[in-house]
């Protein structure tokens, strides 16, 4: 079994759980359909906002270089880091410089990537999500399980315990709007103590040299508009040419992240307050790599709204943490192969295929064609389990011959009809652990045909 | 040196230039009335509270002076942007909660209810987020059915910090239960001119 | 016109039926049937585990059995998606070009190229369609839920020709029941799990004949249905369009 099937199978002991778990998240996407239906020209936003990332990621050297240049006018400070570790460092070093203490973070999955908590933690740094639910995953000492609602798989009575301890709530209250309020008295102080602000980056545009950052919450906002020091965090790939761009992202967005039209804030970012610092840290972390891949480069589009996880009939019921990956649900399917194809090779196979990730998908990433292309990958670079290799490849000289392949069936009928049924439903069965297998018929198609039609 | 390491990895690997699209097409123009009702829909599904006084005879400062005083009662102090005379960078979020942040946005737009807010207006940036409450004033005039339409009127450059406010501050975070008022304001209200 | 028939490895082996119920559809609209005994399998369940690579030899056997014919039809959308869409990987023979351009599914190909109006079946039955995925997202049978767009759905247009049949709507219209080839036994649990919601979004509408274009969800839904015991009769839908009795 392989780790995401492992993981999944612990999941969906629980199934009263799982139900709930695939109810909630059900619920977003069916959301979504509402959101989307509302606009007719929906499927066109869609495919202007795919050309948009295909221009984008065919010049994407040109538009760094323009975005470096007009924030550098706007006396912002970019920095460029080849990999995980150079972003670590390079805000190790910023922050030294400024003699921060306490930092306030808002969600961005790239630091998650990069494992930047870790390393400031390791520095005696204080770092403190401050987005509703990453400051609840924070607590808990785990990892999102999902790119925009990270709690997604915790119960509020959970989080009612959770609070009692960590912030002296009452015990036994998991009113939502009470520990809401809780984590808004706690959360408040720490952006006014805190000396520096990082964040992630929605948007940013080459044109002006700005980033664009959308929240519900306003902890971004918080956080940047007090503290005396702002370090946003970006990959390469978020990039867009020109603020116009903006009209069509800004449209597709929230409505496929959560439904809504709009979140309720979309903050952009130019120039430092006066006495403060803005910084901007732009990573590859192997995506420059990944844009080389012809049949993986697609996935460089994401704008991380989490719509392909809401539909995927797996995610739901199995849970983000399955994935083992700082991503994941297809998209992180698709991404993490790139980034250690041994550690990932499950996750491609984690899918049914069934395509509702693309179709979903507002920049219309193939994800589902793309996962059955890393499965040919995973098969050519030795990554697929001998238990499935072997018997498949026995499979195929079978049906390569017509008249092996007569007789293997006429064999498994047989064994079907005639065996008792302890010695077909055995461990060795997996189909029969909790289905039956299909009734066999006395003569195959082929056999009726023959007799029948006297060929 | 990464910046190059990066840039030269990114010219070998990069596709043939793909053209950007035509956005022109998602240009289109509703009528006024069509305009006001769908923002106001929608702002109030985004849980603001939305009061058209559009056609009352009634200097603005007068009505919000009212209004205040009747649906802010145990408000002290106030960030008060409408108010030129106001010594709003004297004004610290820190050491005092500041009830109500009051300002009027000249642009806003139907298809979301996004006020948009910047560096001249807000004067400090965290006002309108550090406030408790939120009262916004926008004229029907400067509404625009789409975001396309608002970033053609925008140069979102101008200032070194601009924002799109589309209600009160909130989260579902916790058991996907809609909680209004999350670290933003905890409400928010619209006076529709 | 002369049409090639593709019965798929499983259902020549388990499920003749819905093999038989397909050549008399064809022979019933006064198609010439021709039937190639030495065709096996199209190679979805070796591609699917990414051993394309290993299903060449397959892909050309195939290919050649159908030379002679106009049209190759399949009572399985997976099948016809699988020859469409993936069988790009061969050197691009006459014969390949043929067998990826006129190789239909069974529903496709009576709406479409025989441009059928009238059915001869009478199914008083209150039925449940599950839209198989390959079907419904690969072959464009009907609207996505998710996609924005119109399509009309071919497999109600079919079913809609059968006298007394009543289509059940579902909580969840176009949901994957979790078969997904090699996945079935891969990810055993989430397999069975989400075969087991379909079937009770099924049963939760009062379907008593569950119906698709793919066998394969199908046997996988039968299994665990029949392991539930459950009352809900599980037909392919050409035996439900060819007349066949429950």
């Amino acid at each position: 079994m392989s780790t995401h099937s492992k993981k999944s199978a612990l999941f969906i002991k629980d199934e009263a759980r799982t139900d709930w778990h695939d109810g909630a998240l059900w619920k977003v996407r069916q959301k979504r359909d509402d959101s989307a239906a509302q606009l007719s020209e929906w499927e066109s936003l869609r495919e202007a906002a795919s050309q948009i990332k295909d221009n984008v990621l065919s010049n994407l050297d040109g538009y760094l270089v323009q975005f470096e240049t007009e924030a550098k006018k706007n006396g912002v400070i970019v920095h460029w880091a080849v990999d995980a570790e150079a972003h670590n460092h390079i805000i190790g070093e910023i922050l030294e410089k400024h003699n921060v203490r306490k930092i306030v973070k808002s969600k961005s999955m790239l630091t998650e990537e990069c494992k930047l908590n870790d390393f400031l933690e390791s520095r005696n740094i204080e770092i403190i999500d401050t987005d509703l639910g990453e400051r609840i995953i924070q607590m808990r000492k785990e990892a999102p399980s999902h790119i925009v609602l990270p709690a997604i798989h915790i119960k509020k009575e959970e989080v009612g315990e959770l609070f009692h301890k960590e912030l002296g709530t009452e015990k036994g209250n998991s009113d939502p709007t009470y520990l809401t309020k809780a984590a808004r008295t706690h959360l408040r102080n720490k952006f006014f103590e805190a000396d520096a602000a990082i964040t992630g980056v929605n948007f940013g545009i080459a044109e002006t040299g700005g980033v664009v950052i959308c929240t519900n919450e306003g902890n971004a906002d918080m956080g940047c508009n007090s503290a005396p020091l702002q370090i946003h965090c970006m990959g390469i790939e978020k990039i867009l040419p020109k603020a116009e761009h903006l009209g069509v992202f800004t449209r597709l967005l929230a409505r496929s992240a959560t439904g809504q039209p709009s979140t309720v804030y979309t903050s952009h970012y130019h120039r430092a307050r006066q006495d403060s610092e803005m910084h901007i840290v732009i990573v590859d972390n192997g995506r420059s790599e990944l844009l080389g891949k012809e049949d993986f480069r697609n996935s460089l589009k994401c704008i991380r709204c989490g719509a392909c996880m809401n539909t995927c009939p797996i995610y739901r019921r199995s849970g983000g943490h399955s994935y083992h990956a700082t991503i994941p649900g297809p998209i992180g399917a698709i991404l993490s192969p790139n980034i250690n194809l041994t550690e990932y090779s499950d996750l491609p196979f984690a899918s049914t295929l069934c395509g509702s990730c693309s179709d979903v998908c507002p920049v219309k990433i193939n994800i589902h064609e793309q996962l059955y292309k890393w499965r040919q990958e995973i098969y050519k670079n030795n990554e697929l389990p001998k238990s499935k290799s072997i018997p498949l490849k026995f499979t195929a000289k079978v049906l390569e011959n017509p008249s092996v392949y007569k007789l293997v069936g006429k064999i498994a009928r047989s064994s079907i009809r005639f065996l008792p049924r302890t010695m077909i439903y055995n461990r060795l069965n997996v189909w029969g652990k909790q289905r039956e297998l299909p009734e066999a018929p006395k003569e195959s198609f082929k056999e009726w045909y023959k007799n029948k039609r006297n060929v | 040196m990464c910046k190059s390491a990066i840039l030269e990895r990114i010219r070998k690997n990069k596709p043939e230039l793909i053209p950007l699209p035509d956005l022109s097409v998602f240009h289109h123009n509703i009528s006024e009335t069509d305009l006001i009702k769908d923002f106001i829909r929608v702002s109030t599904e985004s849980k603001s509270k939305v009061i058209n006084i559009m056609n009352i005879e009634i200097q603005l400062g007068t009505y919000l002076k009212e209004f205040i005083t009747k649906n802010y009662p145990s408000a002290t102090i106030f960030y008060d942007a409408l108010n030129p005379k106001e010594n709003l960078d004297g004004i610290d979020f820190n050491s005092e909660p500041v009830d109500l942040f009051i300002a009027e946005s000249k642009l806003g737009v139907a298809e979301n209810g996004c006020l948009w807010f910047d560096e001249n207006i807000l004067k400090q940036r965290i006002s309108s987020f550090a406030c408790q409450h939120t009262l916004l004033i926008i004229d029907h005039k400067n509404l625009v059915p789409t975001m396309h339409q608002a970033y053609q009127k925008l140069k979102i450059e101008e200032t070194g910090y601009g924002v799109f406010i589309a209600g009160p501050s909130k989260t579902a975070d916790i058991e996907q239960s809609l909680v209004i008022g999350a670290q933003g304001a905890l409400s928010n209200t619209i006076i529709l001119i | 016109m002369k049409v090639g028939l593709f019965i798929p490895c499983y259902i020549d082996q388990f499920f003749p039926q819905v093999g038989i119920a397909t050549l008399q559809l064809l022979e019933k609209q006064n198609c010439e049937v021709y039937f190639p005994e030495q065709q096996t399998c199209c190679g979805q369940p070796l591609a699917n585990t990414g051993m394309e690579q290993e299903g060449k030899k397959i892909y050309n056997k195939l290919a050649q059995l159908y030379t002679e014919c106009d049209y190759v039809v399949v009572p399985s959308p997976s099948c016809v998606h699988h020859i469409r869409e993936h069988y790009d990987i061969v050197e691009q023979t006459g014969e390949i070009q043929q067998l990826r351009k006129n190789t239909y599914d069974i529903v496709e190909f009576l709406l479409d190229i025989l441009k059928v109006e009238h059915l001869d079946a009478h199914f008083p039955h209150r039925v449940g369609l599950h839209q198989s995925c390959h079907g419904l997202r690969g072959l464009k049978l009907a609207k996505p839920s998710e996609l924005m767009i119109n399509i009309p759905s071919k497999w109600n247009r079919v079913l809609e020709m059968v006298e007394g049949i009543e289509l059940a709507e579902l909580n969840r219209p176009d949901e994957c029941c979790g078969f997904g080839g090699t996945f079935a036994i891969a990810e055993e649990a989430i397999s069975v799990k989400m075969g087991k919601d379909r079937l009770a979004d099924h049963s939760a509408n009062n379907v008593e004949v569950l119906t698709s274009g793919d066998m394969s969800c199908l046997m996988h839904l039968q299994g665990i249905s029949r392991r539930q015991k459950s009352d809900l009769k599980i037909m392919h839908i050409a035996n439900i369009l060819n007349g066949d009795k429950l």
